[in-house]
């Protein structure tokens, strides 16, 4: 495995899922960081035959978790990841800034199943990287959908 | 809704088009350094313990060798054993902890290993005052009660020989059961909220 290629194939959505997960700017940059350190240490272990997609998420995700639990401890606070402030999402566009807040709403699972969604994974995938039964993920992934589509137009609900 | 193949719909446009270019060389420099560290960090786990049982193992089997009393001979015996035991399980118990560290596999498998990896090793901490602790006390026990017997009337000999074992006892109680134990305690009870939350329909 091209490490380098990997890298640079997945910069981008690695990105959006640090700042899903990560409002602070530097703490995005820490947990990319993370990403791909667990990324080039898992790298032996990664098999030819298996999905270089899912694996890869997989790692992203585990190791995103982790990391938001040890800036909590950090920060000695139990509460959920704080939202974007208005400075930081003058930077995006509105209604990709919308959107991420309302990602950094979601409780833990359904922010996994939201990246996983929007970065385009198949049922199947999201079924390996989760854990979850496809159902469950069916039923989540539907109500995301709609919650998600409802925060970029909150009068006019679904599009 | 579109997973996998196919048009990205609206909701996955508006979340892909905004990216940033990445120095991808600068992270791969940050990437090796922080490999060193983490490789460093896990080679360096219990290594204290280790070596001090590995210097001591050899000292205690020449002092057995040299003891003329029977009762010195069986306490530096013991303590030999000990520390062998020791240096032996410290080892196995790094490989144990070695396949927690594989990080590739689905989300919800991988923390419940990582609870696991807590479990066991809250258990093997909390059985170290027992298995190990104990026995080599007891041996070094052996080992002074001669020179207690010679110095103390009876049963004073007993008495203070007993207290003064207790003391660092009781310090390998306190560093593994309250300290150690009281971290790794707190970090399961992380995963674990993380865990149920995750279970949560």
């Amino acid at each position: 495995m091209d490490f380098s290629r990997l890298l640079e194939a997945y910069a981008r959505p690695l990105r959006r899922l640090c700042a899903a997960y990560m409002p602070d700017q530097s703490d995005r940059q820490d947990l990319f960081q993370e990403i791909a350190l667990a990324l080039w240490t898992a790298r032996p272990k990664f098999r030819a035959s298996a999905s270089e997609r899912t694996w890869l998420y997989r790692i992203a995700h585990n190791v995103a978790l982790t990391y938001a639990a040890k800036r909590r401890r950090q920060h000695r606070t139990e509460e959920p990841i704080q939202i974007a402030t208005p400075d930081q999402a003058s930077q995006d566009d509105g209604r990709h800034a919308a959107l991420l807040q309302a990602i950094q709403l979601l409780d833990t699972v359904d922010r996994q199943l939201a990246l996983l969604y929007l970065e385009g994974l198949a049922a199947r995938e999201m079924e390996d990287i989760t854990g979850l039964t496809a159902n469950n993920i069916g039923v989540r992934l539907t109500r995301l959908r709609h919650k998600l589509t409802t925060s970029l137009n909150p009068k006019g609900g679904t599009k | 809704m579109n997973t996998g193949s196919g048009p990205p719909d609206d909701l996955q446009e508006i979340w892909r088009a905004q990216s940033k270019r990445e120095d991808v060389s600068m992270i791969l420099l940050l990437l090796q350094e922080k490999q060193r560290s983490l490789r460093d960090l896990i080679e360096g786990q219990d290594l204290a313990e280790y070596l001090v049982s590995l210097a001591l193992a050899p000292l205690t089997a020449w002092a057995a060798w040299k003891a003329r009393a029977p009762i010195v001979q069986f306490g530096f015996g013991i303590m030999t054993l000990m520390l062998v035991a020791s240096t032996a399980i410290i080892r196995v118990s790094e490989r144990g902890t070695a396949r927690f560290r594989n990080i590739d596999s689905s989300i919800v498998e991988y923390h419940r290993r990582l609870l696991q990896s807590y479990d066991t090793r809250i258990r093997f901490l909390k059985s170290v005052k027992f298995w190990y602790a104990i026995p080599l006390f007891v041996g070094a026990g052996l080992v002074l009660r001669p020179l207690f017997e010679r110095n103390l009337p009876a049963p004073w000999d007993i008495v203070v020989l007993a207290g003064l074992l207790l003391i660092p006892w009781l310090g390998v109680r306190h560093m593994n059961d309250v300290r150690r134990v009281g971290e790794l305690r707190r970090r399961r009870d992380e995963v674990q909220s993380l865990l149920e939350e995750m279970d949560r329909e």
